[in-house]
């Protein structure tokens, strides 16, 4: 079958028709503050010089230059480094000019509920984990950032938990989960992705297949909680990373490949505080070994893009479009995932909420 | 010359196709779509484009490189492309 008859099939043509109408995204990603409360293990924000620079604080200035990115066709942006909830006054100048995005925060501290973006909690693991994992600026433990998140994001819509497996916390997954169901909040999976020149201890090696089992189980067990599909697990667990899958479309792998840009090739750019960016560093994970990403968000972008790899065969478009849906779901605030249209053999019947 | 104004009609209706149920005016896209346009000019999105190719594959039964898609940035680029591949 060719892509055309895949879309005679009535339930991947919906599922298309679905997903599609969001095709016009065109993504950037900026860092607002050098300022965060943590120190997290192979953050990607501290690795690097990135963070060197000397932050711009004028809200007026950000406003202006949000007001350039728009002009520049951007649509949708990801704010990330440092820690965004510390800099509101910068938020609310990006969200006045692009409604429509998300941002990164470890939770501590809340975020203007008029901020109408989709805010990733991430989580590193449970109470026993993430203070090692996430320790304060000072070097000591850190908080165990759950409670704090679920406090300051009660019954609030925007939040979507982000739990990023690393190689040793995989079984941490069952403490967190059960306090996030038991709030009513999604959970997506992260996998740590080593940095380019400091290989950390949490870089996982021979679990690769143990968090894969970990995510599906997961799925399957909560199934109207976890926002995740088979092919997720697969493509984020699997021997090979994500360029070496797929190959990297960010500008910063085209570039070194010596590769005329297409898609988000052409218009990513990820901004420093002192709204600068360079080529050679603009993708979402900067500063991380591309040999080793498996991050959600490169993935995100990556896996998204490369229809074309997946319609050879029917069961890849599905998969292909699972992936979509989970994705658009995990970043486009009241997007609504549907049941996985994919199912590897072996799994039970398709699942999803 | 009649052979090339058919191949011309018969992609643009694929690409007629392929950005129906997007985010897209059709009407003014067509009415300001040349052989010469830019797709990126126009205003058209990667995975569209990439749908497009899709829907071309499929039409004209051939297989397209993932590196040409950097060159086909028109329809005059893309009719070139079928008459070299022996299917326009």
């Amino acid at each position: 079958m060719s892509f055309t008859e895949f879309l005679r099939v009535p339930e991947i043509a919906q599922r298309y028709h679905k997903v599609k109408q969001y095709f016009y995204l065109r993504e950037s990603a900026y860092d607002v503050t050098s300022v965060c409360q943590l120190r997290c293990e192979g953050c990607y924000y501290f690795e690097g010089d990135k963070y060197k620079v000397e932050d711009n604080r004028d809200s007026e200035a950000w406003r202006a230059f949000f007001e350039k990115e728009k002009a520049r066709g951007i649509t949708y942006v990801v704010l990330a480094g440092a820690e965004p909830a510390l800099v509101p006054k910068i938020l609310k100048a990006c969200y006045d000019v692009i409604p429509f995005g998300s941002i990164a925060s470890n939770g501590l501290k809340g975020i203007d509920p008029a901020i109408r973006y989709k805010i990733h909690l991430s989580v590193w693991g449970d109470s026993t984990g993430d203070p090692v994992y996430r320790r304060y600026s000072s070097g000591k433990l850190g908080p165990n950032c759950l409670p704090a998140q679920l406090k300051n994001y009660k019954n609030d819509d925007r939040a979507i938990f982000v739990y990023t497996f690393n190689h040793e916390n995989a079984n941490q997954l069952d403490e967190v989960l059960n306090r996030i169901d038991g709030d009513g909040h999604k959970l997506t999976f992260n996998v740590f992705s080593d940095p380019l020149l400091n290989s950390s201890p949490l870089k996982l090696r021979d679990t690769l297949k143990q968090t894969r089992e970990k995510m599906t189980e997961a799925m399957e067990e909560y199934p109207d909680t976890v926002i995740y599909s088979y092919y997720n697990a697969e493509v984020h667990t699997d021997e090979k990373s994500l360029q070496q899958g797929f190959g990297c479309i960010y500008p910063r792998a085209q570039q070194a490949k010596g590769k005329t840009p297409i898609g988000i090739g052409k218009t990513f750019r990820s901004y420093r505080t002192d709204l600068t960016h360079a080529t050679h560093t603009d993708c979402c994970v900067p500063d991380t070994n591309c040999a080793d990403c498996r991050h959600y968000a490169a993935g995100s972008a990556i896996v998204s893009s490369r229809l074309n790899l997946h319609t050879d065969s029917e069961s890849k478009f599905r998969a292909w479009l699972d992936y979509v849906d989970t994705y658009l779901a995990v970043w486009v605030l009241g997007y609504r995932r549907d049941k996985n249209l994919y199912v590897p053999s072996g799994a039970p019947a398709p699942l999803g909420v | 010359m009649s052979t090339v104004s058919s191949t011309e009609t018969t992609i643009k209706d694929i690409l007629w196709q392929s950005l129906a149920g997007g985010s897209y005016n059709i009407e003014t896209l067509k009415s300001q779509l040349t052989a010469d346009s830019r797709f990126d000019e126009i205003g058209l999105d990667s995975l569209d484009i990439v749908d497009f190719f899709l829907r071309l594959q499929d039409h004209f039964e051939i297989k397209m490189r993932e590196e040409d898609y950097a060159r086909l940035t028109t329809i005059k680029d893309i009719q070139t492309y079928l008459e070299e591949k022996g299917a326009a």
